[in-house]
């Protein structure tokens, strides 16, 4: 587990270290969203679910891939890694599950295309694979890139 | 908070899967911690007799309160075991709380039959609420006054007392309960809260309303029958954080949690323990953390695996106690007992 830890870490680090940074909020979950710039092939985020007691704040560590990017919209897949660190504390599992996530981020305003919508559909399943459900997710996001390309980039 | 979270995973303790149960549960925390007694098992010296008196400091009737029990015919109370389960409280210091009075099953065969007007059915709805509250007052805390009322969609279930007295049967029940002991808490209480939100919030939009109504509701029981594959932990967190913002007490009232609830073969290996006693742990945890004053306090749903409702309900194997069959301390116990 460790190592999983590990792998994601430095993916998240990694990318992180290019200075470019999303922050993304699903209102209706209360979840908040911090990740790498998501206009990139392969970027990686962390999810905080918030509004909840101090020992229901887990963390989610996602690596995602997007799979089609355009000038309006893209389309990603990743895998989650669902987390509590205060479960340490509490001798409690560290890990409650894993998620799958398929997702679209929508740039609505072409002046603006770093204000996005997203949407997620992720089949969460817990850590022993044999229960879970089926997460659905609507937020807003702000992607801090410098430079948003006008152009679609399809590929 | 990555480094820190891979810190963590490197240096966590073995959880512990063994300890004895020398001291009382109950000790451990500052809310009342019970169980709901059958008194088929409650004998002296008996190892469940042991159990009972030592480990909890809240008792409920697992049964013998239920109006089958209690009333078992027209003007005919039968009180010789709900008041020797009240002795046995007051012997050992423990807090008596008083399930059930108003419920759609384990009512007495003539109830079912009852063929009367409207009046005659509220006659006998007040009769049962007060008779039994006033035979207690002063003896029981606080009393599930009604019971599984609702749906799993959120609507008004369909008992013989809504048939008969209308959706106002709820209000009125309340209000009789209040009048025989106005010192009594009275609480509504229901299963699947924690899993099911349109159930839970059509509860709550209904205590809304009857708080409006000046309706003497003082808090919710949240059964919780949980398993270990459901709910999630993060459900029950929702679900708390949801019932928390009425100001009500909160009881987490019939705390089992099955190890297998899809009816499998199964023997109760460690891997299942410590799932279970993990999904227990994180329950009393969030619940620790709801302000003091609505901590009503937790009740398990029998004492030992041999005792569980859930054996003789469903007619399965299952092991969701503290205690095994041998009324051995599980891990689960050993969990909260630190």
């Amino acid at each position: 587990m460790t190592r999983v830890l590990l792998l994601l870490t430095g993916l998240v680090v990694s990318q992180s270290a290019a200075a470019q940074v999303a922050v993304t909020y699903f209102p209706f979950q209360s979840v908040l969203g911090v990740s790498s710039d998501t206009e990139r092939r392969v970027w990686g985020g962390l999810n905080l679910e918030t509004n909840t007691f101090i020992s229901n704040v887990n963390v989610e560590v996602q690596g995602v891939v997007n799979v089609k990017r355009g000038s309006w919209v893209n389309y990603y897949t990743g895998l989650g890694l669902n987390t509590n660190p205060l479960y340490a504390v509490n001798e409690l599992p560290l890990v409650n599950g894993y998620s799958l996530t398929f997702g679209t981020r929508i740039k609505p305003l072409p002046n603006h295309r770093n204000l996005q919508v997203v949407f997620e559909l992720a089949p969460y399943a817990n850590r022993y694979l044999d229960g879970g459900y089926l997460r659905t997710m609507l937020g807003l996001a702000y992607n801090f890139r410098r430079n948003t390309p006008a152009a679609p980039v399809s590929e | 908070m990555l480094l820190t979270l891979v810190g963590l995973a490197a240096c966590q303790k073995e959880p512990l899967t063994q300890c004895d149960a020398a001291q009382p549960l109950h000790g451990y925390y500052p809310f009342p911690v019970g169980a709901a007694i059958s008194m088929i098992e409650l004998g002296r010296g008996t190892a469940y007799d042991e159990l009972a008196r030592r480990q909890f400091n809240s008792v409920t009737p697992e049964n013998c309160f239920k109006p089958s029990y209690l009333h078992p015919g027209p003007g005919q109370y039968y009180w010789a075991e709900a008041d020797a389960l009240a002795d046995f409280s007051q012997a050992s210091n423990q807090r008596l709380h008083g399930h059930v009075l108003i419920w759609h099953q384990q009512l007495p065969g003539w109830m079912w039959a009852f063929a009367g007007s409207p009046a005659d059915w509220e006659a006998l709805f007040k009769d049962h609420i007060q008779t039994v509250v006033r035979h207690f007052r002063g003896r029981v805390a606080g009393w599930d006054v009604v019971n599984e009322a609702f749906e799993a969609d959120g609507t008004l279930r369909s008992t013989i007392w809504k048939q008969h007295l209308g959706a106002t049967y709820l209000e009125k029940a309340f209000r009789y309960a209040h009048e025989a002991d106005p010192e009594a808490l009275l609480f509504y209480n229901d299963y699947d809260l924690d899993s099911n939100p349109v159930k839970r919030r059509a509860v709550l939009s209904w205590l809304r309303t009857m708080r409006q109504r000046g309706v003497p509701v003082h808090g919710l029981g949240l059964q919780m029958h949980i398993s270990i594959l459901n709910p999630e932990n993060t459900q029950i967190a929702e679900a708390l954080g949801e019932v928390q913002q009425t100001g009500l007490k909160i009881h987490l009232s019939e705390i089992d949690v099955a190890v297998n609830p899809l009816g499998k073969a199964v023997t109760p290996n460690r891997e299942l323990l410590q799932r279970q006693a993990d999904k227990l742990a994180f329950l009393v945890r969030t619940y620790q953390e709801l302000p003091r004053d609505q901590q009503y306090g937790i009740t398990f749903w029998g004492i030992s695996d041999q005792n569980t409702w859930i054996r003789r309900y469903f007619q399965r194997d299952d092991y969701p106690l503290l205690f095994d069959d041998n009324y051995q301390p599980k891990p689960a116990y050993c969990i909260l007992a630190r």
